[in-house]
């Protein structure tokens, strides 16, 4: 078998080089680097990388909508059962929120009664916490 | 149960990447993609540095959770790379079908390398380097062969020479220079991809 150990290394050497640099925004370079990078001849550099970033975002927002679908489908669900299973929905309720760890999410939870969680599911407003993430990740 | 393996998320790469300074990665990958390739071709390494952002952002190449987001997008352009070598291989494999003589020519040298030991190999890259044009400095001859005893991590590497590791990366920076012709030999001998 051809041993391709040397090449390897010197690969690996490399590689923790270019790794090692720092890529921040606030980053120095030499202006023999800046030159090469963002000079003329290294327009197609920041081209590329205005296309990268624009990708990117496109990429996160269709996330963010895969999101709203998926939501959007639990709450027809929820809907749908509460009319199949009535009276069912609070134990699986409070299992959900005991399972996830929310109770400290609501005062006195232990004690809450059967009425007061079906309030919670009632008010529950889908649109509204759609709004919210959607408000929330375009703060990010 | 513990969660493994956990991969970022769209959003998370795209907060990442705002903050890096994309094009002077983009061109550190380029220089290291014309490294790894074998023809050294550099529109074909400055492709695959943007591919490698494709990749990544598309999550055909996953960024899990506790890893360096930089260090993925190099070892990606490694194993891209690695691809166009071995069409590259595959492609003068066929154009020199049906010549026997080359390949008869071609087969034996690889034999004959093949069978040098790691020392023998060692010792050739070695002198490889010390006959370039413009010659190694002292450190990057020191660098060199600690990356070949298999010390490549930049800090061990500046602990092993006991030198401050800012000198070490200098030192690197110029030795990368020198590194082309040492893969072309090793290629020509039948090493690589």
């Amino acid at each position: 078998m051809v041993n391709n150990k040397i090449l390897e290394l010197i690969e690996e050497g490399l590689l923790e080089y270019y790794v090692s640099l720092n890529y921040s925004k606030e980053s120095e370079f030499t202006v023999a680097e800046g030159e090469a990078i963002y000079g003329k001849e290294g327009a197609k550099y920041t081209k590329l990388a205005k296309r990268i970033l624009f990708k990117a975002k496109l990429e996160s927002s269709k996330n963010i909508h895969a999101k709203i679908i998926s939501i959007s489908e639990a709450s027809g669900r929820l809907e749908l059962l509460d009319k199949d299973m009535k009276g069912k929905v609070f134990p699986i309720f409070k299992r959900h929120i005991e399972k996830y760890g929310l109770a400290a999410n609501y005062r006195n939870f232990e004690s809450m009664t059967e009425k007061e969680m079906k309030e919670i599911l009632d008010q529950l407003n889908f649109t509204a916490l759609l709004d919210n993430i959607i408000s929330e990740l375009e703060d990010e | 149960m513990e969660k493994e393996n956990s991969f970022a998320s769209r959003k998370e790469v795209e907060k990442e990447l705002q903050k890096l300074d994309i094009p002077l990665l983009l061109k550190k990958l380029e220089d290291y993609a014309t490294y790894l390739l074998n023809d050294h071709d550099r529109d074909k390494a400055f492709d695959i540095a943007g591919q490698v952002f494709d990749k990544i952002i598309t999550q055909e190449r996953k960024w899990y959770e506790g890893k360096s987001l930089k260090s993925t997008l190099f070892q990606a352009a490694k194993s891209l790379s690695n691809n166009e070598n071995k069409k590259l291989k595959r492609k003068r494999q066929l154009e020199v079908e049906g010549i026997e003589i080359e390949d008869i020519a071609a087969h034996d040298q690889i034999g004959q390398f093949d069978k040098l030991s790691i020392n023998e190999l060692k010792s050739i890259a070695v002198d490889l380097l010390k006959n370039h044009d413009p010659p190694p400095d002292y450190l990057e001859e020191l660098i060199f062969e600690c990356w070949i005893e298999g010390i490549t991590k930049q800090r061990e590497v500046a602990q092993y020479l006991e030198q401050d590791i800012k000198e070490v990366r200098k030192g690197v920076k110029r030795l990368k220079r020198k590194l082309d012709p040492i893969k072309d030999e090793f290629v020509k001998m039948g090493y690589g991809q």
